[in-house]
C-alpha cells in the first residue's frame, strides 16, 4: 500500500504533465483555501473541500451538490490520492514534511497584516490551479473596488473623516497594522486605537471606551450562531449594548474576514454603504 | 467575643480601604478622593462617573462577593473535612463548577437563558461535592482525601478540554482559555444580581454550620453525642459550599487558592476554633481579591494580568509550604 | 427494679455491616456506681455503648435512659444527657485546654465559667488551662477530655478503654475521678481492657461475650476463675 501510492501518484503526474490539463486532485483543508478553490478553480479540478464547507466561517454557500468533504488530515489527503492540499490553518504545522514523501504538494496561504497580502495569496492559488488569469481578475476587480470607495470619502481632509472602533463579541479590538485597520481605513474611517498609536490585537477596555468614545463601532463576529450562546461575551455589557445603540453600529459578517483575501473589499463596501445609509436616513452627513 | 469583633472590625477597615483604592485604580486614573466624589455625587453623563458607577462598581462589588465566599468555602471546608488543605479549588468543586459553566455556555443552554451559567455550575459544584463527602463519611485519611479532589479536578479539567476540542468554533477556544484563568474584568451589575442571590444562599448556609464545625473538632461520633446533627451541617457545608463557589465560578472563572490562604492568615490572630474563623474569612478573602485585582490593574502589561493566574502564582508556593509544615500534624 | 437504672438496655439486637453483634442483650447500669464492661475483642462491648448514645441503629429491643424510651431518638437529640468518651479519641485542632473543656456548652457565661472551674478542679488540670492541647502529653490530654465530659454534667458518663495507652500515673487518676463521680451521683460505665484494674475500681462487673451477656458481677467478689477460663482462656495466676 505505502509503495503503490506514490508510484501511483508518480504516474498521474507524468500522464497529467503530458495532457497539459488544468491540474486536478486538489484538496482544501480549512474555509481560507476553500474560498479560493471555489472562487478560482473549474469542478473538476477540486476532488474534496474542508469540513467547513457551508458553514458560518465560509464565504460562499455550499456548492450544490455538495463536494466531498475533509477533516482536514494527511490521512484524508494520502486516501484520496490528492496531488495538492491547499490550507491556511487546517492540517497542523508538520504537514509539508509529512506529505512531502507522496509528492503531495502543500500551498500555504498566508495570514497577513493587508491587502498585499490578499493580492499574494489570490496569484499564488491561481499559480497553483494553472487559472492565473482568473486570479488576476479577481485582483483587478478588488483593486476597483476600493478605489470607488475610496472615491466616495478621499477628498475629506483626515479631521472631517469619522472615529470608528473595531469590535468582536468577546471583546477584541485592533489598532494599527492589522487587515481589519486597513479596511476600516478604507472604508474612510480614521481607527481611534490606531490613531493612539496602539498596534495589533488586544482586548478592549471599558474605561477607554467611555473617555473616548468613537464615532462609530465596526461590529465583526456578531452573526456566528456560537456568539449568540455565550452570555459571557464582552458584548453582553450594559455599557456596550448601549454604545452599539447609541452609536451607528456598522455590523460586518464573520465570513468576510475571517481570511486575509479579497473578500474583505465586501466588507469595506458595506461599512461605507451601512455608514451612509445611517447617516443621511439620520439627516447628518 | 470582644476580641473577635476587633479583629473583624480591623479587617473591614482594611476591605474599606481596598475599596477606596480598587475605585480609584485604572486606565482613567482618579485618585480616592476623587472616586469617592464621583461615586456619590457625579453627574450621570460625566464619563468619570460612569466609569467609577458602571464599570469600577460592579467589579468591585463581585470581587467582594467572589472573595467573601472563598473566603468563608475555605474556612468552611478546612472545618468540615478537618483538614488544613481543603480549598475549592484543591479538592475540585471550582473546576467542576467551571465545567458545568463551560457545558452551559458551549452547550447552548445559556442563549436564551443566562441563568443557566450559574444553575450549570452549581450543579458541577455539587457533584464534585458529593463525591468528596462520600468519601469523607468513611473516615478517609487526609491523603485519600486530596488525592480525590485532585483526580476531580484533573477529570474536570479533562472534560473541560474536551468541550474546547469538539467545538466547532475556533474563537471559542480563546474565549473559554481566558475566562477559566479567572478575572473581574468587565463584570456587571447583570452579573451581580444573577449570581449575588445564590452567593447570599451559599453563604448564610456556610455561617449557620459555624456551631456544628466548632463540635466537629472531637471528630464526627462524639460530636454527635455533643449535639451535633451531622446530616444538617453536611447540608450546610456542602449545599452552602456547592452554590456560593458554584455562582462564584460562573461569574468570574476560576480563581484558586483564595480558600487556602485566608483561613491560615485569619488563624495566628483568632485562634483555630473552626467557628469563630468564618466571618473573618470572609471579609479576609474579600479583601485578599480586591488587593488581587489592584495588583492585576497596576501592573504594567499589554494585556490585563488574569486574576486567576496571580492568585495561582502566590497561592501555590504557599501551598507547597503548607504541605511541609502541616506533614506532622496530617493524620 | 427497671426503675432504677440510669441507662438500659432490652434485649438489644445490632447489627454492624449486615453481621449481628449484640443478641439479646439486656442489661442496665445504676447511677452512684461505677460499672466495668469487660469481654474479649470483638465481643461487642463499643457496639453497646454505642447503641446506648443512639449511635447505631437498632435491629430489635429498647434502650432506656432515666425510665424513658429513647431507641427512636438520635445521638445529637441526647447532649447532655450521656457524656461520652470514645476510644482513641481525636483532637482536631490545636485548641487551648479551656476552650476544648467549654466547647458544646451552652453559651450562658456565668454557667460555662462554673462547669469550667469545677471540671478543672476534678481531673486536676487547671494549671494547663491556657496551654494548647496538643502540648500535652497523652496522660494528660485524656484528662481534658475527661474535663470536657465532666463539665456537660450529664447523669450518665460511658467511656470506651479510657485508660488506653496512658502511664500507670495517669491511669489511676482517670479512674479514682470516675470514682468520685460516681460516689457524686453519676452513672458511670466504662469499657476495660485491664482486669485487674476493672476488679479494683468498679463496684460491679459485667462480662460480654460473643454479643450476650455472659456474667454480671457484683464487687468485690472478683472475677472468678470459671469466667477467666470461658471467657478469657487464661488463669488466675496470669493476672497478678
Amino acid at each position: 500500500m505505502r509503495t503503490t501510492i506514490p508510484l501511483g501518484l508518480v504516474l498521474t503526474f507524468v500522464l497529467g504533465s503530458h495532457v497539459h490539463a488544468a491540474p486536478s486532485g486538489v484538496v482544501s483543508f480549512d474555509y481560507c483555501a476553500d474560498q479560493h478553490l471555489l472562487a478560482l478553480a473549474e469542478p473538476s479540478q477540486i476532488l474534496a473541500l474542508s469540513k467547513y464547507q457551508g458553514s458560518d466561517f465560509s464565504y460562499f454557500p455550499s456548492p450544490r451538490p455538495p463536494l466531498p468533504q475533509v477533516r482536514g488530515t494527511a490521512e484524508e489527503a494520502l486516501a484520496l490520492r490528492a496531488r495538492v492540499v491547499m490550507r491556511a490553518f487546517g492540517g497542523g504545522p508538520d504537514l509539508e514534511s509529512v506529505l512531502a514523501p507522496y509528492g503531495i504538494e502543500v500551498v500555504n496561504l498566508a495570514y497577513g497584516d493587508n491587502f498585499e497580502v490578499a493580492r499574494r495569496n489570490l496569484r499564488r492559488a491561481g499559480r497553483v490551479l494553472d487559472q492565473a488569469a482568473k486570479a488576476e481578475a479577481l485582483i483587478a476587480d478588488m483593486d476597483a473596488r476600493l478605489a470607488r470607495v475610496r472615491a466616495g470619502w478621499a477628498d475629506r481632509p483626515l479631521e472631517d473623516r469619522p472615529s470608528a472602533i473595531y469590535l468582536t463579541p468577546s471583546g477584541a479590538t485592533t489598532g494599527g497594522g492589522t487587515l481589519v485597520d486597513e479596511v476600516i481605513t478604507a472604508a474612510g474611517f480614521r481607527n481611534l486605537y490606531a490613531e493612539a498609536g496602539k498596534q495589533g490585537w488586544f482586548m478592549l477596555d471599558l474605561e477607554q471606551l467611555l473617555i473616548a468614545p468613537p464615532d462609530v463601532m465596526v461590529g465583526g463576529f456578531f452573526d456566528l450562531k456560537s456568539s449568540a450562546t455565550n452570555h459571557w461575551n464582552l458584548a453582553r455589557h450594559h455599557l456596550i449594548r448601549r454604545l452599539l445603540k447609541e452609536k451607528p453600529s456598522l455590523l460586518v459578517p464573520g465570513r468576510l474576514l475571517d481570511c486575509t483575501a479579497w473578500t474583505a473589499v465586501e466588507a469595506v463596501e458595506r461599512i461605507h454603504r451601512l455608514y451612509l445609509e445611517v447617516t443621511t436616513a439620520g439627516g447628518t452627513p | 467575643m470582644t476580641r473577635d469583633l476587633g479583629f473583624s472590625g480591623i479587617l473591614l477597615f482594611v476591605l474599606g480601604l481596598a475599596l477606596m483604592v480598587e475605585l480609584a485604580v485604572g486606565p482613567a486614573n482618579l485618585s480616592p478622593l476623587e472616586a469617592m466624589v464621583a461615586l456619590v455625587a457625579g453627574a450621570d453623563d460625566d464619563p468619570f462617573t460612569m466609569i467609577v458607577r458602571e464599570i469600577r462598581l460592579p467589579r468591585a462589588l463581585v470581587g467582594i462577593a467572589v472573595g467573601a465566599t472563598l473566603g468563608l468555602a475555605g474556612a468552611a471546608l478546612q472545618g468540615f473535612l478537618r483538614n488544613p488543605l481543603a480549598d475549592p479549588g484543591v479538592i475540585g468543586v471550582s473546576s467542576s463548577a467551571g465545567l458545568g459553566a463551560v457545558i452551559a455556555i458551549y452547550g447552548g443552554f445559556a442563549s436564551g437563558f443566562a441563568l443557566a451559567i450559574p444553575l450549570f455550575a452549581m450543579t458541577g459544584a455539587l457533584l464534585a461535592t458529593a463525591v468528596l463527602l462520600a468519601l469523607s463519611a468513611r473516615q478517609a485519611s487526609v491523603l485519600t482525601i486530596i488525592l480525590a479532589g485532585i483526580g476531580i479536578s484533573t477529570l474536570a479539567v479533562a472534560l473541560t478540554s474536551l468541550v474546547i476540542n469538539i467545538s466547532p468554533d475556533p474563537f471559542a477556544v480563546s474565549d473559554i482559555v481566558m475566562w477559566l484563568l479567572g478575572s473581574l474584568q468587565n463584570r456587571s451589575f447583570t452579573d451581580l444580581w444573577l449570581a449575588g442571590p445564590f452567593i447570599l444562599l451559599g453563604c448564610g448556609l456556610m455561617l449557620a454550620g459555624g456551631p456544628g464545625l466548632r463540635l466537629l473538632t472531637f471528630g464526627e461520633e462524639t460530636a454527635q453525642t455533643m449535639g451535633l446533627d451531622l446530616v444538617r451541617l453536611r447540608l450546610f457545608v456542602v449545599l452552602g459550599a456547592a452554590l456560593a463557589v458554584g455562582a462564584s465560578v460562573a461569574t468570574v472563572g476560576a480563581v484558586g487558592f483564595v480558600g487556602l490562604i485566608v483561613p491560615h492568615m485569619v488563624r495566628p490572630f483568632v485562634g483555630h476554633d473552626p467557628g469563630r474563623i468564618l466571618v473573618p474569612s470572609a471579609i479576609a478573602g474579600a479583601a485578599l481579591v480586591l488587593l488581587a485585582d489592584i495588583c492585576v490593574r497596576t501592573i504594567p502589561a499589554t494585556q490585563e494580568l488574569k486574576l486567576g493566574v496571580l492568585t495561582g502564582l502566590v497561592g501555590a508556593p504557599f501551598f507547597l509550604y503548607l504541605v511541609v509544615h502541616t506533614r506532622r500534624v496530617m493524620r | 427494679m427497671s426503675g432504677s437504672f440510669a441507662i438500659e438496655a432490652r434485649a438489644l439486637n445490632v447489627e454492624v455491616g449486615g453481621k449481628p453483634v449484640l443478641k439479646e442483650l439486656s442489661v442496665g447500669f445504676r447511677a452512684a456506681q461505677v460499672t466495668a464492661i469487660v469481654g474479649p475483642n470483638g465481643a461487642g462491648k463499643t457496639t453497646l455503648l454505642k447503641a446506648l448514645l443512639r449511635l447505631l441503629p437498632l435491629a430489635s429491643g429498647q434502650v432506656h435512659l432515666a425510665g424513658q424510651d429513647i431507641s427512636a431518638r438520635q445521638a445529637h437529640q441526647l447532649a447532655g444527657r450521656i457524656g461520652y468518651l470514645e476510644q482513641a479519641p481525636n483532637i482536631y485542632w490545636p485548641l487551648s485546654v479551656e476552650a476544648l473543656v467549654t466547647l458544646g456548652l451552652p453559651a450562658a457565661a456565668a454557667a460555662r465559667a462554673g462547669a469550667l472551674e469545677a471540671a478543672l478542679e476534678r481531673t486536676e488540670i487547671a494549671e494547663f488551662r491556657h496551654r494548647p492541647v496538643l502540648e500535652l502529653s497523652g496522660g494528660e490530654r485524656a484528662l481534658v477530655l475527661l474535663a470536657r465530659v465532666l463539665a456537660t454534667e450529664a447523669p450518665v458518663i460511658l467511656a470506651d478503654e479510657p485508660t488506653l495507652s496512658l502511664d500507670p500515673r495517669h491511669q489511676i487518676a482517670i479512674l479514682e475521678c470516675f470514682r468520685r463521680q460516681a460516689k457524686a451521683g453519676t452513672c458511670v460505665v466504662l469499657v476495660m481492657h485491664d482486669l485487674l484494674m476493672a476488679e479494683k475500681y468498679a463496684d460491679r462487673i459485667v462480662v460480654i461475650d460473643r454479643g450476650g451477656l455472659y456474667k454480671d458481677l457484683t464487687m468485690p467478689l472478683g472475677l472468678d476463675d470459671q469466667t477467666l477460663d470461658e471467657v478469657f482462656g487464661i488463669g488466675r495466676a496470669a493476672l497478678a
